[in-house]
Order: C-alpha cells, then structure tokens, then sequence
C-alpha cells in the first residue's frame, strides 16, 4: 500500500516538477503513516478504552516527549524510501499511475484515516 | 498600470532609454507597421527614443535579447538593410542630437509634412494625474510640485517593479558564485522543509491522541503542517517556505514553553478551560 502511495505521487511529482519527487513522495508517504497511526490508537481507544499515549508517559504529558520516536520513524522511513526507490519506479515505469480511479484510491488511503481517526477520537 | 507610468515613453526604463522630446509612445499615424492583414504592428521606435550608448556598441547596451533588439531587427526587415547596416545608420543619430533631429526632418519632408523642432522639454512632470501645472508652479513651489502625492509614489514604486521586471527578463543572467552549489541548497531547503512538515503533522496528531479529543487548532496544525510540506517541495518558494516554518516551529515551541498552549490553540481555541497539552 506505502509502494503505491510513493509511486503515485513520485509520478504525480515528477509531472508537477517538484525539487526533488523522490524525497517528496516519501514526504507523503510518511504523512500517510501518521494519519493510519492515529486512526489506530484512536480505534484502540475508541474499542478497548486505552489511550496507548497516555499510558506510556502518563497524563496531559507534552507532544514533544515524542518527537525522538517521530524522527526515528522519519529516519527509518526516508531511508527506506532512498534505497527501494530505484527498484519500485522500476517496478511501476510501463504502468499508467495517474489514472482517475488511483486519484481516488490515494486519495482515500492518505486522507480518509484521518477523518475515521477524528471521528473515533470525538465520538467515544 | 504601463499606460500611466510616467516612464512609459522610455519603455518603463529610464535608465537605459532616453525620451528628451517627449514625442513617444505618440508617434505619427505614418511611421506605424501593419501586416499583411491591416493589423497594427508597432511604431517605430527608432526616431524617438534612443539607447544611452555611453560609447559602447548597441548591441552591447542594449543587449541580444532585449526588446529594443527584436524591434531593431524588425525594422531593419522592413528598411531592408542588414541589421549592422540598421544599427549603424539608426545607432549614430541616437548619439547624436543634430544628427537625430536631421533625421527627424528628413523622415517628415519625405512624408510631406512640415516640422517645427519643439523645445526641448527638460522634465515632463506629472503632477499626480489630476492637477498639472505646466510651466511650473509660482512662489515656493517653483515646479508645480505640491508635496508627496499618493499616486506619484504609487508610480514610483511601479516604476521600480517595472524596471526590476525589465532587468530580470532582458538583464544579464545572473549565476550564483557564492559558497556551495545553488542546486543542492535548494534540495537541502526543500528537504528541511518537508521534514519540518512531516514532523509538524506527526506532531499534530499525537497531541490530538493525547488529548483524547480533536480540536479546532489541530485542524489548523494538520493544514498549516502539510502546507509546509507541499510549499516546501514547488521549486522556486522552497527555501522560502522552509525558513518561515522553521521560525514558525521555534516560536510556536517558545509560545508553548511561556504560556502552555500553542499559537494556534490561542487561535482557535482560546477558551482556557479547553484540554490543551503543556
């Protein structure tokens, strides 16, 4: 699913001319895997009644404890996407991206998370 | 706005194009160029305004790309002369008052019409566009001047925009020659922006699953991250972008710091009794 996040806006980035699509779709990608995370634990905390956050440091504790563990994950993602770059353009370099059906997919994928997320977290 | 640049007869660029007569853009019905379907061309803008040569060549001071140079060599076209011929018949009389007016004259006895050589006009002053005292003014403002007028700063600065416009598409092409490589900065300014976005949207989120509620200023936090993020990836706006999310973060952390809630929770959720993370 994250490889056709990234090749879709490599592709949509390459056609754009951004400054660099490869490093940008990984961007997407990762702002992807944010909005999944968090429509995880709010699914979590919305079925079970564990707020995972909260049980890690505690309560009203400040978001910053945890930007050490969100620039690992930025590191290792970003990584990742450097090295397996080459082999998944290669992979999807005949087949037509940008088609209006995967302008929806990926649009649904990267963006509906978040809104599921919000309404689990609000509506508990 | 060029219609009523007061340095519309020198091409927005008074620096490079001299009008001393005040005859252009106004030039005579027979010195205009039609295709060959009756459609408006140009002037020719040869008779009036002339390059200020400096003692270079033409070409040097006006430059291959220029506008003066399309139109030289339309002209010259329509002369039939080569270009050099053209430039060397035509850049003389721009030197040279007498020769300019002999010129001048000679084109208006062709064309049968009888000329007399206007004064000449040291400054053709316009007073704000709506109240022109021609000949000056009288007393203490001996050139019909009444002070800072609006419009005239208005024309100043449009001016400047015009002539900076002016030297950015037909000026020398600028390359940097400071440190580093102009390239690699820009990627390293849109990768440090992208990272600043990503990590602000992360941010965002974990604040909304700490707090077991999404609100108002996560909303804002989620577009203002991934504004970032997309701002920082359009060429020519990315290192931009990422320093104003880079001072955007480090305020915001200093505003969380001094007052526990963050620039958009003031925002957007001012009420005090809102959770809001420390």
């Amino acid at each position: 699913m994250y490889g056709f996040i990234y090749i879709f806006f490599y592709k949509l980035f390459e056609r754009i001319g951004t400054v660099d699509p490869r490093d940008n779709a990984s961007s997407i990608v990762l702002i992807a895997m944010f909005f999944h995370s968090f429509l995880f634990l709010s699914a979590i905390n919305y079925f079970i009644g564990i707020n995972v956050l909260v049980m890690v440091f505690g309560e009203n504790h400040s978001k910053y404890l945890w930007l050490p563990v969100i620039i690992f994950i930025m590191f290792l993602v970003y990584r990742y996407f450097k090295k397996s770059s080459d082999r998944l353009i290669s992979q999807y370099k005949t087949k037509s991206v940008l088609t209006i059906k995967n302008i929806v997919l990926a649009t649904v994928v990267v963006l509906l998370p978040l809104f599921l997320g919000i309404v689990f977290l609000n509506y508990q | 706005m060029t219609g009523q640049s007061p340095y519309h007869a020198n091409y927005n660029n008074p620096v490079m194009f001299t009008d001393p007569l005040g005859l252009c853009p106004e030039c005579p019905r027979d010195k205009r160029y039609y295709d060959s379907r009756d459609n408006f061309l140009d002037y020719e803008p040869t008779s009036y305004v002339s390059p200020n040569l400096n003692g270079n060549s033409w070409v040097h001071s006006i430059g291959r790309n220029s506008r003066v140079y399309e139109r030289y060599q339309m002209w010259s076209d329509v002369h039939n002369l080569s270009l050099d011929e053209y430039a060397q018949k035509y850049g003389e009389a721009y030197t040279n008052m007498n020769a300019y007016w002999r010129y001048y004259e000679e084109e208006q006895m062709v064309n049968g019409v009888q000329v007399k050589r206007p004064q000449l006009i040291i400054s053709g002053r316009v007073n704000g566009g709506y109240k022109q005292k021609p000949n000056g003014g009288s007393g203490s403002d001996p050139v019909g001047n009444d002070g800072i007028n609006p419009i005239q700063i208005a024309w100043g600065v449009n001016g400047i925009f015009q002539m900076g416009t002016e030297i950015a598409v037909h000026g020398p092409k600028l390359k940097y020659t400071g440190p580093g490589d102009w390239t690699k900065m820009t990627r390293a300014g849109s990768k440090f922006g992208t990272r600043l976005g990503v990590a602000g949207v992360a941010l965002t989120v974990v604040d909304a699953s700490i707090q077991g509620e999404w609100q108002n200023h996560h909303t804002a936090d989620v577009l203002i991250g991934s504004g970032l993020t997309i701002g920082a990836m359009i060429p020519g706006i990315n290192v931009g972008v990422a320093i104003i999310g880079g001072v955007y973060f480090l305020t915001d952390l200093g505003v969380q710091a001094y007052s526990g809630r963050s620039i958009t929770e003031h925002l957007f959720d001012p009420d005090p009794t809102t959770k809001g993370s420390k």
